[in-house]
């Protein structure tokens, strides 16, 4: 799976979770950049996101990652 | 005004991003001057006890990082992570811990004060008090006492000759007495004859001092693995019109919970099974979120209720001959 491809599906699940068909999101965004991005969200979307590509993150991972760029970094990493 | 609150929010907000923005979020659209107040009181409290601001806002933030960690396993296995760990080994864990129980204490109390769920919970609470329990009443008993800020505002707002209350955790019951004693010192429960004591809720030593005629149980079913028994041993400990107050989330993972309430109906559902009526009720979903979003997204919800014991109950004298031969249940500990 390429960056790009990573991206288009975090769309589709940022926008599921967030009930938001606007939202797309890039390297720099981040729970700012979402009004309804708490940290109960964070775990919804969290889940979501491992739900989608079939992978799970760290706890450290999970409070650690700054933006959507790191996440799609770590989603890289572990499907190859 | 409130410079040590400020103090405590900024250290909490600078250790940890969503907090920032939840914190801003409470100071500008939820938090009003009481609990300003009673959160300025905890503050000082704990400061009193020897535990500084900093480490107030790292036992509040500890809990908060184990909460989140609950609610992923929440969300990855739709149960809570001791749902099916032995009753007992969570006590062990969790309520026998006592350098544990000392920063879990601390964190809640803070969070309970800027969690818009139990700050709903709680002016209802204040309402509900004003509003039925003004008159003249004996006795007052609480099922897990906590830190005690729930006691206090009973105390204060209640009119009662007796206040009792009970928790499973000594280091818990300790700590409430302290902050009795330290409100006492600043003359807010003058003259008011009140007790906390440890124990379990099912010892008839607790019944010495006459049958509650204003009973609360804030937080406890979602702790022990079997709700119904404690649900029939109120009705053992309450006098034939006493106001019964509950409340008990759903859908919330967090430390030491064990029973999960998937719907809030579920909670209405038991306290009509077991012969209670409801006089009111209230739902406080997590973060303010509507309660419709709540439900859909499994959110945390905390459900409130007040209610009377229904008289000549045939279902529910059934219920009770059933469960004298279940398990011996304890009270939790950690909720408030």
């Amino acid at each position: 799976m390429t960056k790009q491809e990573v991206f288009e599906k975090l769309d589709r699940i940022f926008q599921d979770e967030f009930d938001d068909e606007s939202i797309h999101v890039t390297e720099d965004t981040t729970a700012n950049d979402i009004e309804d991005w708490d940290s109960l969200a964070h775990i919804s979307l969290i889940a979501a996101v491992e739900d989608g590509f079939g992978m799970k993150f760290t706890m450290g991972e999970v409070t650690g990652m700054k933006n959507v760029g790191e996440m799609a970094e770590i989603i890289l990493s572990r499907i190859g | 005004m409130y410079q040590d609150v400020e103090c405590l929010l900024r250290l909490i907000a600078e250790g940890n991003p969503f907090q920032a923005r939840h914190i801003e979020k409470m100071k500008c659209e939820v938090l009003e001057s009481r609990e300003f107040e009673i959160l300025e009181f905890l503050v000082h409290f704990f400061i009193d006890q020897g535990i500084s601001i900093d480490d107030q806002a790292k036992s509040y933030l500890d809990l908060h990082q184990e909460t989140m960690k609950e609610q992923l396993y929440f969300r990855r296995n739709h149960r809570y992570i001791d749902c099916e760990s032995a009753y007992e080994d969570v006590c062990q864990a969790l309520y026998a811990n006592g350098k544990y129980m000392s920063s879990y204490h601390v964190g809640l109390a803070i969070a309970e004060s800027i969690w818009i769920e139990h700050i709903k919970v709680m002016r209802w609470y204040e309402r509900e008090l004003k509003a039925y329990c003004t008159e003249k009443v004996n006795s007052y008993f609480e099922v897990g006492c906590g830190i005690g800020i729930n006691l206090l505002r009973t105390i204060e707002m209640a009119n009662a000759e007796q206040y009792r209350s009970i928790d499973l955790s000594d280091q818990t019951v300790e700590l409430c007495g302290n902050l009795l004693a330290y409100a006492r010192e600043r003359g807010q429960i003058q003259g008011k004859n009140y007790s906390v004591m440890c124990g379990d809720f099912f010892d008839d030593q607790f019944l010495t001092g006459g049958k509650a005629d204003i009973f609360t149980m804030f937080e406890v079913l979602e702790h022990v693995p079997n709700p119904d028994a404690m649900l029939e041993r109120i009705k053992e400990v309450t006098t034939d019109d006493a106001q019964i107050f509950l409340s008990t989330p759903v859908n919330a993972p967090m430390p030491g919970h064990i029973y999960l309430f998937r719907r809030p109906q579920e909670v209405s559902d038991m306290m009509e099974r077991h012969g209670f009526v409801i006089e009111d009720m209230i739902f406080a979903p997590a973060n303010g979120l509507p309660l419709e979003t709540a439900e859909r997204r499994e959110y945390p919800i905390r459900v409130a209720l007040r209610m009377k014991k229904k008289r000549g109950s045939f279902e529910s004298e059934t219920l009770s001959s059933e469960l004298a031969h279940s398990t011996t249940l304890t009270s939790g500990g950690g909720g408030h």
